[in-house]
């Protein structure tokens, strides 16, 4: 951890946008157009429920580290008859794939997406839709993405519904048909297994103390500021990565919070503050890309 | 933030069989490190014998410094050897100190060297003696019919504040405040052992400040050094209490804190010492003095012990996997039943900055406003989630470095390890 080297950017473009709920093939093609937006490519159509269209995407290549591809579709099935459209995050080779989260679709319904050329998060955002679904909270999330890595190996990360980081900052499994907790790390996928008990599924760190719990603040009430440590493994080897575009700070937020820093707009993802009792603090996803420097202006 | 890398680093390492014999010596050394890197002297400290008295009687013996004091009251004949001190059956304790002062001042003081007997409450303290070579102002102090100790009422524990220096860090930052710390080292001659004494004082308070770690039991181990002109840490390779006290001009955080300046270490009790191991961080800092000031030129000392009722105990904070509230979710990097270490894809255990927080406000007193907060971080120092031995060696960057503090996870609390820059 060091406070002085910030967040990960990666190359952008990152897209912040509305995405349909009320109709599945409009959702679908909202999450398409968005991933297309910040440099992901259709590779293929998935058939859904209903004749509707789904598709396999890949991301970009980052630095360091292989493409992952993601599928999303539509389905039904569901007791009261809804739709829900499943995500899933698949190596580059399409051997390997696991869901990773599912949102339901309900009439009227918004959801947003944050998304880069590495990673996407898909989530209900209450100041955008004017669905207050009794369902929001379970069926809202779908995120994945590909860690900051120091080399070319192949791994990736998905996160869904209840355990996904906007309800935790270190999700643990809740029930199998709420929880989607995924990750791909030397040469294994490991796909929401019903036990969890010698496992770290991916999970992000806060500053604590060495005798306390709660998250620790400066001496003038200011709370760290820390480069994302994006924590997966077994409990006989664990491994440390970070996360794109986003840092975790050690205050809580109750609400969607927006602020400017670093040349980047910023939203607090994590806006399900107490922990069992106890704030942990927040992730903060930049929701657009480095601002265009003003005309006349220079850096040094 | 990230490693502080002092730029001036000095190191010492004696053995306790080889480099020294005395606690003079020892001292000595220390002192002679201290200097090295980088703290200036701003003076010589004479030294104190205190002597608590319960009655002095006829018979009784006080040897000072080598000169034999020895009570007596007539009808009995005055002693024939050591210096005798005429007192009364019906003297108090006031009257015989006053006695014994002017014995003390007619057979050992010099014009060149006065020394002051006082009492406060039963007991006697002579100060005001000039040292030489952080001297030794008493080869014993000895006496029957009374006690003499920092607990009253325990027979045979004695101490004498033996000389030593009194020395300034340098400033942190540029800050418009004084900012230096100044540290009191000398020893203690103990009758159950020789400990070694560090007081840390703020430039901005030389009176009141409680600190106290007179704890470091000399008397086995060898023993190391390592410092820059902000801060030191002086610790063996025994590693149980007494073993290790550190004195930081902390690197000041964020915000409106000025500067603050934190120690660490044990204070001696009638048997041993207590705090100041290296075996835990809860072991190694149950005993702490901290002096913060702020930006307004506000500020607070804050002197205790882990256990005391006023929570205000510091605390190393680093990254954990925790959640939750209950004792097994503290900074829980506990997955299936074990504890794991943070570890980047290398297989390299992630550093992290040694932070220090403590409650600057009393939890008894102040239920709400009582919060934990980060004062500043250790120099020459990084936190890692694993444990390990004492003393195993690694790296900080391109530094050596030991592992200063080690802590075995359990169901309270992680693995950890405070490397020190060596």
């Amino acid at each position: 951890m060091s406070l002085g080297i910030g967040p990960y950017y990666s190359p952008g473009p990152i897209t912040s946008d509305l995405l349909d709920a009320g109709g599945a093939q409009n959702f679908l093609d909202d999450v398409r157009a968005a991933l297309e937006n910040s440099g992901w490519e259709k590779t293929s159509n998935v058939s859904g429920l209903g004749g509707t269209t789904g598709y396999i995407m890949r991301s970009r290549k980052p630095e360091f580290g292989q493409r992952i591809k993601t599928k999303f579709y539509a389905i039904s099935g569901f007791p009261n008859g809804l739709i829900l459209i499943i995500f899933s995050v698949l190596n580059d080779a399409e051997s390997l794939e696991a869901c990773c989260g599912r949102v339901m679709i309900e009439d009227d319904k918004v959801q947003r997406i944050i998304c880069g050329p590495y990673q996407y998060f898909v989530f209900f955002d209450f100041s955008v839709s004017p669905v207050n679904t009794t369902q929001g909270l379970f069926r809202n999330d779908a995120s994945c993405g590909i860690p900051v890595m120091k080399n070319d190996s192949s791994c990736f990360w998905g996160l869904g519904e209840l355990n996904s980081w906007r309800h935790h900052l270190s999700p643990i499994r809740s029930q199998a048909t709420d929880a989607q907790m995924v990750f791909y790390l030397d040469g294994t996928l490991y796909d929401s297994p019903a036990s969890s008990g010698t496992l770290v599924f991916p999970q992000l760190l806060s500053l604590r103390s060495s005798d306390l719990f709660r998250s620790i603040p400066f001496a003038d009430d200011t709370y760290a500021v820390t480069n994302t440590l994006l924590c997966m493994g077994t409990n006989s080897g664990i491994k440390t990565f970070g996360i794109w575009d986003a840092f975790v700070h050690g205050q809580a937020q109750l609400t969607k919070v927006t602020s400017f820093a670093d040349l980047h707009p910023w939203e607090a993802f994590t806006i399900q503050p107490f922990d069992s009792g106890v704030e942990v603090g927040c992730l903060w996803l930049a929701n657009g890309s480095q601002s265009s420097l003003r005309v006349g202006a220079y850096s040094h | 933030m990230s490693y502080y890398r002092s730029d001036s680093y000095h190191r010492l390492s004696l053995s306790a069989v080889s480099d020294f014999t005395t606690g003079a010596q020892f001292v000595e050394s220390i002192i002679g490190a201290i200097k090295g890197a980088g703290w200036a002297k701003q003076q010589t400290l004479t030294g104190e014998v205190s002597v608590t008295v319960i009655t002095i009687v006829h018979g009784d013996q006080i040897t000072l410094d080598g000169n034999q004091f020895v009570f007596w009251w007539p009808p009995n004949d005055p002693p024939s050897f050591g210096i005798p001190v005429e007192i009364s059956q019906t003297d108090t304790l006031a009257e015989i100190v006053s006695k014994f002062g002017s014995a003390i001042d007619q057979n050992m003081s010099t014009p060149e060297s006065p020394l002051t007997t006082t009492l406060e409450g039963n007991t006697i303290t002579v100060g005001g003696f000039s040292l030489s070579k952080n001297g030794h102002i008493c080869s014993i102090v000895s006496a029957t019919g009374g006690t003499w100790n920092g607990t009253t009422g325990v027979s045979g524990q004695g101490f004498i504040h033996n000389g030593g220096e009194q020395l300034l860090s340098a400033e942190v930052g540029d800050q418009d405040s004084n900012n230096s710390l100044i540290l009191q080292v000398r020893y203690l001659s103990l009758n159950n052992g020789t400990r070694m004494l560090v007081r840390p004082i703020s430039v901005h308070d030389l009176t009141t400040d409680p600190g106290f770690f007179d704890g470091l039991q000399l008397t086995t181990g060898n023993w190391h050094f390592a410092g820059s002109d902000k801060q030191i840490a002086i610790y063996s390779d025994v590693g149980g209490p007494g073993s290790i006290v550190v004195v930081s001009n902390m690197v000041p955080l964020v915000g409106t804190l000025d500067h603050c300046q934190f120690a660490f270490g044990p204070t001696r009790n009638n048997v041993g010492s207590d705090g100041g191991a290296r075996t835990s961080f809860a072991g190694a800092l149950a005993r702490y003095w901290v002096n913060v000031f702020y930006k307004d030129h506000t500020s607070g000392t804050y002197a205790g012990g882990i256990g005391a009722t006023n929570g205000q105990d510091p605390c190393i904070c680093y990254p954990g996997y925790a959640r939750g509230i209950a004792a097994v979710d503290k900074l829980g990097n506990r997955i299936g039943g074990n504890d794991l270490p943070i570890l980047d894809e290398n297989g390299n255990l992630l550093p992290y900055e040694p932070f220090i927080a403590f409650c600057k406000k009393d939890p008894i007193d102040f239920p709400v406003e009582a919060v934990l907060q980060i004062m500043g971080q250790l120099r020459d120092a990084m936190v890692y989630s694993k444990s390990a031995p004492l003393d195993e060696t690694g790296f900080i960057e391109d530094d050596n470095a030991i592992v200063l503090i080690g802590q075995t996870g359990s169901t309270a609390r992680s693995n950890g390890v405070l490397m020190l820059r060596t």
